[in-house]
């Protein structure tokens, strides 16, 4: 805090609470402000309030070069001006070494099931299955989570002959995930609208390679053959392909499971992510201005990438 | 591979790699391999090394049990991924090719391993175990495969010509396909100018049975690079552009896959801009962009291209041709011509200008009008969509009036559209009409079925994504694509189209017709996706393209060649022609009822008649 009742600096957590950071820079109530952009509700553009109040936000964080890009390109926005802290997680890396499936693949999706969720991709997961299935892989899925979408799978489920397969595990306290993980092979979700995905990480923590939709920012989470892959979504087929490969290939389930713990608890770490926190809140002190004899030309701000700590 | 001795196949095999020696200067193989007293494998190759430039790329390639082989002309741009999926230890690999990456994916996967390629293909897989011999080429038919079959012999190659150097394939017209070509300026889909010889459909799959006396063999189609899934709607628009952008990124980041340096035919338009942009995005090596200047103003923007490469910090080359070099070029690019076509002979010139600079591989904006929505078939096909809604009866009785009122050649299509069922199909085939039914049965003695069109879903409802298909199917796979091969080929110059990917391809055809068409913008959804990257000088300008002038060469320095073969009778009944419809056509050019295509079109197929030795 600076001057009585007057802080230095605010972050505000989501996009649509922008407006509010402005009024109070406005009001003299703090001296700057830091957005933060999580993923969809950045991808388009805003009204004129929000987009004034974007200009005013000394930064512009987001959790991955997609959103940064594409905030900044609806909202006539300088690329220079974001900056990318990953998300992270909290769960500790598991200490157990991953064992390479033999004969059957248990499959994990940990999600949402909405109705308004569809892009999620239970779906193509649920049809990929049903082509393992019939190709001869052993495979089956189980799905945390819970929503008013439920019916509806269950009664997919039961139209694709794939009940024993598919389990709904419902909803599990976040201190009994890390046994779910334990129990898996494989992480999948293979969502079209995931800003980050976080679920995505906390997978690859536990050792699990991911499969996720090569959409939003997933693949800037997801390192495509490193630790894990990305499908197109809707692509069961594919999805298929690259379960088969990972069967059929202890060697390969090895590296990705290595790699995905790598990425999830070094790379993605959250002593990492506290560290960029850490700068950015001190930067928080001296925000962005650049000289108007600086030599940046729209065009090179626009071609660098964003920031990254 | 038939019922030859060893040594017999070996000989007909090296002329056939003898006539290909320009795609492949770098390294020749031939190999005969005789499964049974009945049956003989012969496989040829010419390699131009671009990946792995050791001899451990040399081909025919087999691997250490022999029970492969494979010879293969294009690039699997996802090998490495392949690799990794196949051993992420890279302990069974002796070469680093993208080859040998086809015989152990097929090895392990079988045919399915097919359908995980993703870049421009053909090539003939022996399995000596199964006694199968697999042709197959690449689902948007980048690369061609030609093949004839006669009794219990198969032949099959890059080029027809290489089919003709062997000997045993007879230089016979093939009238459907010679008609085909007089009615859109390029040879149709299934078949070929040469009768008998067939061109492999893309996403197709031959495999010859040779467990048995006698060939066997058959199609198959493993892999089809269209969707059928409906177009998206409105609301996914932003979601949908930016994916958009992400897949172009991830297109021009594999045709990058190298170990030699690749070039960019850079035109200053908004294709060769956009490749430019993603490839100083995601190419870790400064863009090296080359663009042909032309002296005379009329085709020449290398103003543009200067502009646009120093805007990308590229490493610019300007390649001086006077309309003297290009004429001298001519009868070379005719040369080259391996099936009769009316485009071409630009792209020659330039592939031979850049190929001199040094350059092995080049990208091309190839595909983006297709995808995009930059032709005026798609401004037609809307037209024709909202004069669908006028009762037929008046529109024929208009397009009757018209034709009378207004017979310049210019509304000749309009009329055309009017007076057709309004159909996308309908203003497609109109726009690329060359010869109309009535022209080109006065050419033919026997005219035989005129457009071969492969089957097509029922109209959609969404006409710019059925230009689209038709576009990509008919216009750019049987002449862009295939000149653009044998042309570049010609001059050991081989060319990568980024815009022609099935991942991106299969997504921009669901984006709704409605996001891709503006008065105003051009290729608008492209526009969108490279997120204001284009600058409004490129794309806010009348489109040039590179159209030689032909109509003015025809009228002066090869007027005299034109004539002579246009009026020889010869030439024309060796082509199946009418001497004096084809003679009426140059007079009526001369008298300038008629535009210079139609001349120029006949005058290079009666040239690739007398040059093959091919006639009816």
């Amino acid at each position: 805090m600076g001057a009585r009742g007057l802080a230095r600096g605010v972050v505000v957590g989501h996009v649509g609470m922008l407006p509010v950071a402005w009024v109070l820079k406005l009001l003299n109530f703090t001296e700057r402000y830091a957005i933060i952009l999580h993923g969809v509700e950045a991808w388009c553009r805003h009204s004129w309030v929000m987009r004034i109040a974007a200009r005013g936000a000394s930064h512009i964080v987001a959790t991955t070069h997609y959103t940064a890009r594409e905030f900044c390109y609806y909202n006539n926005l300088e690329i220079k001006r974001c900056t990318v802290i990953p998300l992270a997680t909290s769960m500790r890396a598991l200490p157990v070494q991953r064992t390479p499936p033999a004969g059957e693949l248990k499959l994990l999706m940990v999600t949402r099931l909405s109705v308004w969720d569809g892009y999620k991709g239970v779906d193509t997961v649920m049809r990929a299955v049903r082509l393992g299935l019939d190709s001869g892989l052993t495979v089956t899925l189980d799905l945390v989570g819970s929503g008013d979408d439920m019916e509806r799978l269950a009664a997919l489920a039961k139209s694709l002959d794939i009940r024993d397969a598919v389990h709904f595990r419902g909803l599990i306290p976040d201190a009994d995930l890390p046994q779910v993980y334990r129990e898996s092979h494989v992480f999948v979700m293979p969502s079209k609208k995931e800003g980050f995905g976080i679920a995505f990480v906390e997978a690859m923590t536990a050792g699990l390679p991911s499969i996720g939709a090569n959409h939003g920012g997933t693949p800037e989470v997801i390192e495509h053959g490193e630790t894990g892959f990305l499908i197109e979504y809707g692509d069961a087929e594919q999805l298929v392909s690259y379960l088969r490969a990972i069967i059929e290939s202890p060697a390969l389930y090895d590296t990705l499971s290595r790699g995905a713990r790598y990425r999830g608890a070094e790379v993605l770490g959250f002593e990492l992510m506290t560290r960029s926190w850490r700068k950015l809140v001190e930067r928080l002190e001296t925000p962005w201005n650049p000289k108007p004899d600086s030599g940046l030309n729209p065009d090179q701000a626009r071609r660098s990438a964003a920031k990254e700590y | 591979m038939g019922h030859f001795s060893k040594p017999e196949a070996a000989t007909i095999v090296q002329r056939m790699v003898s006539a290909l020696e320009h795609r492949g200067p770098d390294d020749q193989g031939v190999c005969s391999l005789a499964l049974d007293p009945h049956h003989v494998v012969s496989l040829g190759h010419t390699r131009l090394s671009i990946l792995d430039l050791s001899t451990a790329g040399h081909q025919p390639m087999t691997e250490p049990s022999g029970r492969y082989w494979l010879t293969f002309n294009g690039e699997i741009y996802n090998f490495r991924e392949i690799r990794k999926l196949l051993d992420p230890t890279d302990q069974i690999f002796r070469t680093s090719t993208d080859s040998e990456a086809i015989i152990l994916a097929f090895h392990r996967w079988s045919l399915k391993a097919f359908r995980v390629f993703r870049g421009m293909f053909a090539f003939a897989l022996l399995d000596r175990n199964t006694r199968l011999l697999h042709l197959v080429r690449d689902p948007l038919g980048i690369k061609p495969l030609y093949y004839h079959a006669k009794g219990d012999s198969l032949y099959f190659a890059s080029e027809v010509k290489a089919l003709l150097a062997s000997g045993c394939v007879p230089a016979r017209v093939n009238s459907e396909g010679v008609a085909h070509f007089l009615s859109c300026g390029f040879v149709g889909t299934s078949g070929t100018a040469i009768a008998g010889v067939e061109l492999l459909q893309p996403g197709q799959l031959l495999t010859v049975d040779l467990s048995n006396e006698g060939l066997k063999w058959g199609l198959s189609t493993y892999e089809q690079a269209w969707c059928s899934e409906p177009s998206l709607s409105k609301g996914d628009r932003n979601e949908s552009i930016g994916h958009t952008l992400h897949l172009l990124e991830q297109s021009v980041k594999c045709h990058l896959v190298s170990d030699v340096p690749v070039g960019l035919f850079l035109s200053g338009g908004i294709d060769s801009t956009a490749i430019l942009d993603l490839m100083s995005r995601v190419g870790t090596n400064t863009p090296k962009t080359f663009t042909v200047v032309f002296p005379e103003k009329e085709f020449s923007e290398h103003r543009y291209a200067k502009r646009v490469a120093q805007r990308f910090n590229a490493d610019h080359h300007e390649i001086e041709l006077s309309e003297s070099s290009l004429l001298r070029e001519a009868p070379a690019s005719l040369s080259a011509m391996d099936q009769p076509t009316m485009d071409g002979v630009n792209t020659f010139v330039i592939a031979k200008a850049v190929r001199a600079a040094g350059i092995k591989v080049a990208l091309s904006g190839l595909g983006s009008d297709e995808l995009f929505a930059g032709y005026p078939s798609f401004r037609r096909a809307r037209l024709a969509q909202t004069a669908a809604k006028v009762p037929q009866q008046a529109r024929l009785a208009l397009a009757a009036a018209g034709r009378v009122l207004f017979r310049r050649p210019r509304f000749a299509k309009l009329w055309d559209l009017l007076g057709s069922d309004c159909t996308p199909a309908s203003a497609y085939e109109i726009s690329r009409r060359l010869f109309s039914p009535d022209e080109v049965a006065a050419l033919i003695p026997a005219r035989l079925l005129l457009l071969d069109e492969p089957s097509r879903p029922p109209f959609s409802g969404d006409e710019i994504n059925e230009i689209s298909q038709l576009e990509i199917r008919g216009y750019m796979t049987n002449l862009l694509l295939r000149d653009t091969d044998f042309m570049s080929m010609a001059n050991s110059l081989e060319v990568r189209t980024p815009f022609v990917d099935k991942v991106l391809i299969r997504h921009v055809l669901r984006l709704s017709g409605q996001w891709k068409l503006k008065r105003s913008v051009p290729k608008v959804l492209l526009l969108d996706a490279m997120r204001g990257s284009i600058p409004a000088y490129v794309w806010n300008r009348r489109k040039m393209g590179f159209v030689l002038p032909f109509d003015r060469w025809m009228r002066s320095s090869l007027s005299d060649q034109v004539e002579e073969t246009l009026c020889s009778k010869r030439l024309a009944e060796g082509a199946g022609l009418v001497p004096w419809s084809v003679e009426e056509v140059w007079r009526g050019f001369l008298k300038g009822n008629i535009r210079w295509s139609k001349p120029w079109s006949l005058f290079v197929l009666l040239k690739w008649c007398e040059r093959l030795g091919v006639s009816v």
